[in-house]
């Protein structure tokens, strides 16, 4: 098979945009794939928001993964923007840390099959 | 108020599965099928059937005028509202005052000939309904790159290329433990050992229906992030146990 390095998109280009931006996001899974809302975390009203669709979506079963994003630019160019284990579950949306921007992954109830 | 009982013996059910045939509580009616009873709200009915032979059963009401009760939902009396629908052959509705009407269709035959029977389509319909199909092909197809994108915002690369060319990626937990999850949603994730043999086949994933990469993106954050809890709620399968066995 051919080697596809090289040819996979800049997944994370979104990821670097939003942090050097100073914006929070969160993605939420759902039947569509998901989708994402993105905030100031130094804006009232936008943080409001955030935290409102964060405690529905906690009563809707879901669970939230809180993910650090790692700028190449502080650890190196090769370095991923997300690397393993450096995130945990949250539950309470003033766990996200207030003076940098993070990611939330909302993923929906697991059960075992 | 004590009223008329109305009892409809499935016994005396004949004919094609579907007919048209309306019947006034006041005459005497026939069975044919499926039957429209109208009556005088007034007055307590009640219709009994074999259960075996019903189908579905609706019952409508009409609204006197000027009747604001919730049960008939009709309002003014200018039009007949769905009170109950199902499949049970037991009506016991008890209409009391403020109702004009009360309508009961039961319908009976045979599920096969009256649920299942095909029809073909008209021109027309066939048209809706390929609209229909490529309306929804088109949004599985978005939400399947959207949830592809999300899962390889989190992946490592060498976790995207092996994705890629092999359908799986490998994940460690905090313990040290690895795992491979396959492409899937069900006994997609595998133990691994100290060789890397997939020793075991795990069974956990989101209970809502999503795509297959936001099913593998949640797997993999709590193999990573919360792997006590994936191993407590997955279904486990010994595949080492098996192969001996074979």
């Amino acid at each position: 098979m051919e080697r596809t390095e090289g040819k996979l998109p800049n997944i994370n280009h979104d990821a670097l945009e939003n942090f050097r931006q100073g914006r929070c996001m969160m993605a939420v899974m759902n039947h569509t794939g998901d989708h994402r809302l993105t905030w100031d975390p130094l804006n009232e009203d936008e943080v409001k928001e955030a935290r409102e669709e964060f405690k529905r979506l906690k009563k809707a079963g879901y669970i939230a993964y809180r993910l650090n994003i790692i700028d190449p630019e502080v650890r190196g160019p090769k370095a991923d923007t997300f690397s393993r284990w450096d995130g945990e579950i949250i539950l309470d949306f003033d766990q996200l840390p207030k003076d940098k921007p993070s990611e939330v992954v909302m993923s929906p109830m697991m059960a075992g099959g | 108020m004590p009223g008329t009982a109305l009892t409809i013996p499935a016994a005396s059910i004949t004919g094609p599965p579907i007919l048209h045939t309306t019947a006034n509580a006041a005459t005497t009616w026939n069975l044919d099928i499926p039957y429209t009873l109208y009556a005088d709200a007034t007055t307590t009915y009640t219709a009994t059937a074999a259960n075996d032979t019903i189908i579905r059963y609706i019952i409508q009401v009409q609204a006197a005028q000027n009747v604001t009760t919730a049960w008939a939902n009709a309002g003014t009396g200018n039009g007949w509202a769905v009170e109950a629908t199902g499949v049970d052959g037991w009506w016991p509705p008890t209409a009391t005052t403020n109702v004009a009407a009360v309508a009961v269709t039961v319908v009976h035959g045979n599920p096969d000939q009256y649920v299942w029977a095909p029809r073909i389509l008209t021109p027309a319909e066939q048209e809706a309904q390929r609209v229909r199909i490529a309306a929804v092909k088109e949004a599985e197809d978005t939400a399947r790159a959207r949830a592809e994108e999300l899962l390889n915002r989190y992946l490592r690369e060498d976790q995207r290329v092996t994705l890629q060319e092999k359908g799986w990626f490998l994940v460690e937990a905090k313990s040290g433990t690895r795992y491979r999850i396959y492409r899937g949603r069900s006994h997609n994730v595998k133990l691994l050992d100290t060789s890397d043999r997939e020793v075991a086949s795990l069974c956990a994933h989101p209970k809502m229906v999503v795509p297959e990469a936001d099913t593998m993106l949640s797997q993999k954050l709590m193999l990573e992030l919360a792997e006590d809890r994936f191993l407590a709620m997955a279904n486990k399968r010994h595949l080492m146990e098996r192969r001996l066995a074979a």
